[in-house]
């Protein structure tokens, strides 16, 4: 079920932000994004072809009449497979425009590829993402899950260490029983 | 010399004769010739990091000669500087470049895993299953190979085949078989798998008599013949399944992955050298096309036939693609770097839609004519020219893309149209053909499978621009056939509306019309002229329906719903899609049973008519299910394990089956198909390759009650017998004949009759 969650604070210039939570989070990175793309240009870059443009459209028409300029202001590339993630963050431009990064471990987690050449290729992005965030301000959703937890954690952990800024969340737990409702 | 006309039944590299072909003589000779064939493949990247790899492997002992070239990019749409990587012998070639990759991951690489009969395929012209002239000396060394006839000839020359049947006889997973039935040209044999000494030995010599080229199995790759492999070492006495001595059996890997959506499981796999091992079980489509479709896919796809048999049409059109691009001279990626480009979120709005849709109108609608455009999306990709290297991002040529700031350059043929030109065209006469064939001719079926196989490659033509795997695909390629595609639906929908028509539904790319007037299909000919003017792409009559339902959906029945409905042609023939009888997680009794009420109605000019025998069919059936007439194997419900079981918080019927099927020792991977019945109490399920048999007093009568009468139902409802209508009718006739009634079904709130008039023909059903 997607629940909004409080808003992040605006990625800054020089750090990178990085977001580790479950599905239900893209509600909130889209509010972010709307925040971002009010002010400008934004970079999103979609590992897990998880943009949601109707609630991004719904976010801005909130807060603005002209929500198809803002829509224009968000520039986006869907990564499909790990290789691709690299030679988009390699081909991304370095004019301080801010990048959004969606499930960016989603094209790690791919089988089809070598577990030691997937991690080899994650330290190449990440590598990346650090010189692109000494120009702008690059914020980082890492999707918690609940398949292939294992590998998740395993790739995650590089991408924890590469971060400054760290907001974990999860999923409220249901209690076993139902609380008495009267 | 030796020379003779024949087929090319299988190739592989082997480690001392470099390439190994098998051929079929016309006159019944099998030979076995080899062939020097050194393979080439490529490294792309820096002049510093190139020369460290040329440096690095001039020192390496293998038999590699290196030179620099030039080769065409199709992505960057120019050509580049490789380093090419030739290796004598094609069985070391693998093993190269695994090395080379490992030690250099930074570069590029092309052309680096083709199959080997891809490459011959490139270089000599000849395909698997080719028929050729074949020239060689003395040694076996194949000099000189002629192909006689091409991979799109209509009507080739029948291969000799000699195919061995093995089946056990039962499905292993479900019992334990007793006994293994063996065919070969007309004879049938059966021995026994208790003893194994005498089946092995009787086995041995049935293969030794007869030779066969094909091994044709059931369950031969993931039962039979490891069984066999492991009885035949433990007794010492070796098979011969290969024809090819020394070598032994290559085994693949199983392996569960996603298409369109659905996770598919495919079991490990055992090829042969120089015989063919087609395990129809575990064959992609078999049910579909068998051995002659199967044998086509092999001819168009230069895919030797037990890997044909077994890889999706997916991998099909990757070889076409391959393969055209190692004649053009393209450098075939290894790994396809290239993402999609930036564009604004609000161009993915326009951009990222798939087919168009006009949601039809629900009920019954007399003399339509369904009108479709022949393999739309393939021919769209031929005719408009749309190819990776074809998409211009600064539009500056007339061709732009409808709705996309994209154009396409059509200055000269993209990849992608000149490998699909030859098989939508050979597609398109195959159907031209049929239709002219009658029913009696011994070739139909043939044809017919055959031509299922090549609409299967042409349907998953268009998912592979957009795959992210696809070698040569792309994802602004893919939008771009969309975008087309809406076009050409709605230039087909005005037109039909100029000339008259009311449209009932568009799908993708098929038009319901009805004209009051033209109803008959030489009437409809001058709508299928004017369509192809405006759009510029073929399109047919599919027939003219004496009447078809379209039904609505089963949350709200006032909704409709795409592609979901049933019809009777004119010639009597029934179209049904989306329902019960068409659907694979059905179970065959509400499957039959639906699709007899549907006969029943198309045996009446007034479909009306026909309900009170409908009716009494339902009540019929209902009975034989309350009285344990039908048999409990057409009870059973088909559905595949979506996921690994530790993944279900839920656990589905289909993981409550696979949890008894665990606990019975038995395991199952996600993407595989569970049988199972519904029965009464927790877990509600009962395994059907569990290994106790199922008690017929469990089955849950109530529950494939409620599934007969939603079927039926769903095909009754438009003459006024809607579920809940049938369901009452039943209930009566149930207690008239003493028979255990199940609880009665609380309709769901959203259930709600559809208003209308309940006609003479209905009351007379209801009495009875």
């Amino acid at each position: 079920m997607e629940q909004h969650i409080t808003p992040f604070p605006l990625p800054k210039t020089g750090k990178i932000s990085l977001v580790v939570a479950p599905k239900g989070v893209r509600h909130s990175l889209m509010s972010m994004l709307a925040a971002l793309a009010l002010r400008g240009r934004v970079i999103v870059v979609d590992g897990g072809n998880c943009f949601d443009g109707y609630t991004l459209a719904r976010e801005l028409r909130r807060q603005t009449h002209h929500v198809q300029a803002a829509l224009k202001q968000i520039w986006l590339s869907r990564a499909f497979t790990c290789y691709q993630m690299v030679a988009m963050l390699a081909e991304l431009p370095r004019d301080g425009t801010p990048i959004i990064i969606l499930d960016m471990l989603s094209t790690f987690l791919d089988e089809n590829v070598n577990f030691s050449k997937r991690q080899r290729l994650l330290e190449n992005s990440l590598g990346l993402l650090r010189r692109l965030s000494e120009h702008a301000p690059v914020a980082v959703w890492a999707r918690t899950r609940t398949t292939a937890a294992e590998e998740n954690e395993q790739l995650l952990t590089p991408l924890l260490s590469t971060a400054h800024d760290i907001w974990e969340l999860e999923t409220p737990t249901l209690p076993e029983h139902q609380l008495p409702l009267f | 010399m030796l020379e003779f006309a024949g087929w090319l039944l299988d190739l592989f590299e082997d480690p001392r004769e470099g390439l190994v072909l098998y051929f079929i003589d016309e006159s019944g000779a099998r030979h076995r010739l080899t062939r020097h064939f050194p393979v080439t493949f490529y490294a792309l990247g820096s002049d510093a990091e190139l020369r460290a790899l040329w440096q690095h492997l001039n020192r390496r002992p293998t038999e590699i000669s290196l030179s620099r070239t030039q080769r065409m990019d199709v992505f960057k749409r120019q050509s580049v500087t490789a380093l090419g990587i030739t290796v004598q012998n094609p069985y070391e070639a693998r093993k190269v470049f695994s090395q080379t990759a490992a030690e250099f991951p930074h570069l590029e690489y092309a052309d680096a895993d083709l199959h080997i009969a891809l490459r011959f395929a490139a270089e000599t012209g000849a395909f698997p299953l080719a028929h050729c002239q074949v020239m060689a000396d003395e040694t076996g060394q194949l000099k000189e190979i002629d192909v006689l006839e091409d991979a799109w000839t209509l009507k080739p020359t029948p291969i000799p085949l000699r195919t061995m049947t093995l089946a056990p006889d039962v499905p292993p997973h479900h019992a334990r078989p007793h006994y293994l039935n063996i065919s070969m040209e007309g004879n049938q044999y059966q021995l026994s798998l208790q003893t194994w000494r005498p089946l092995l030995v009787n086995l041995r010599a049935l293969i030794q008599r007869h030779d066969p080229d094909v091994l044709l199995t059931d369950y031969g790759d993931t039962w039979l013949l490891p069984k066999l492999l492991q009885q035949s070492e433990k007794h010492h006495i070796p098979l011969g399944l290969n024809r090819e001595a020394g070598r032994g059996v290559a085994w693949h890997e199983e392996r569960t992955y996603f298409s369109y959506g659905q996770i598919v499981f495919r079991g490990q796999q055992i090829h042969l050298f120089g015989r063919c091992h087609i395990d129809r079980q575990n064959a992609v489509l078999w049910k579909d096309y068998e051995l002659d479709g199967t044998i086509e896919v092999s001819r168009v796809t230069s895919l030797p036939l037990q890997t044909s048999s077994r890889v999706s049409p997916g991998t099909g059109i990757s070889s076409i693609e391959m393969l055209t691009a190692l004649r053009e001279g393209i450098l075939v990626p290894w790994q396809k770097q290239q993402a999609e480009m930036l564009k604004p979120a609000a161009d993915l709005f326009t951009a990222d839609q798939g087919g168009l849709v006009y949601q039809p109108q629900i009920g019954v609608h007399k003399n339509v004519a369904e009108i479709d455009f022949v393999s739309l999306y393939p021919a769209i990709m031929v005719h408009f020219n749309i190819s990776p290297e074809t998409i211009l991002t600064q539009p500056d040529t007339d061709n732009i893309v409808p709705a996309l700031g994209l154009a396409i350059d059509t200055s000269q043929d993209g990849l992608i149209p000149k490998a699909l030109r030859p098989l939508l065209e050979k597609r398109v006469e195959m159907k031209k053909h049929l239709a002219c064939t009658p029913h009696w001719d011994p070739f139909r079926k043939n044809f017919k499978r055959r031509a299922s196989a090549l609409k299967w490659l042409l349907v998953t033509c268009f998912g592979y621009l957009g795959y992210k795997n696809a070698r040569f695909g792309r994802i602004e390629a893919h939008q771009a056939v969309t975008a087309y595609g809406r076009e050409a639906l709605l230039r087909a929908k005005e037109a039909a509306e100029d000339m008259g028509y009311k449209v009932i539904q568009l799908y993708v790319d098929g038009l319901w019309v009805q004209h009051p007037d033209n109803t008959q299909p030489k009437d409809i000919n001058p709508l299928l002229l004017e369509i192809q003017e405006r759009t510029g792409l073929p399109i047919s009559l599919d027939g003219i329906y004496r009447w078809v339902v379209f039904v609505g959906s089963r949350q709200n029945k006032q909704r409709p719903v795409a592609n979901r409905y049933f019809g009777v042609f004119q010639d009597g023939s029934i179209k049904v899609r989306g329902i019960d009888a068409r659907r694979c997680d059905s179970t065959p009794f509400v499957a039959e049973t639906q699709m007899h009420l549907l006969e029943l109605l198309a045996s009446k000019e007034n479909p009306e008519t026909a309900l009170p025998d409908a009716v009494a069919y339902l009540q019929k059936r209902i009975r034989a299910l309350h009285q344990g007439d039908i048999g409990l194997s057409e009870l059973l419900v088909r559905q595949r394990l979506g996921r690994k079981l530790e993944a279900y918080r839920t656990p589905s019927p289909a993981a409550r089956a696979v949890m008894q099927l665990k606990a019975a020792g038995k395991d199952l991977r996600p993407g595989q198909r569970v049988p199972f019945l519904y029965t009464l109490g927790k877990p509600g399920v009962f395994a059907w390759d569990r290994p106790q048999k199922p008690n017929p007093r469990s089955v849950d009568v109530a529950r494939y009650q409620r599934l007969l009468l939603r079927a039926a139902g769903i095909v009754l409802e438009a003459w006024g017998l809607d579920e809940e209508t049938l369901t009452e009718k039943v209930h009566t006739d149930l207690s008239q004949l003493s028979l255990p009634i199940p609880p009665k079904q609380h309709p769901g709130k959203h259930r709600r009759n559809i208003p209308g008039v309940v006609n003479p023909a209905v009351n007379r059903a209801l009495k009875g």
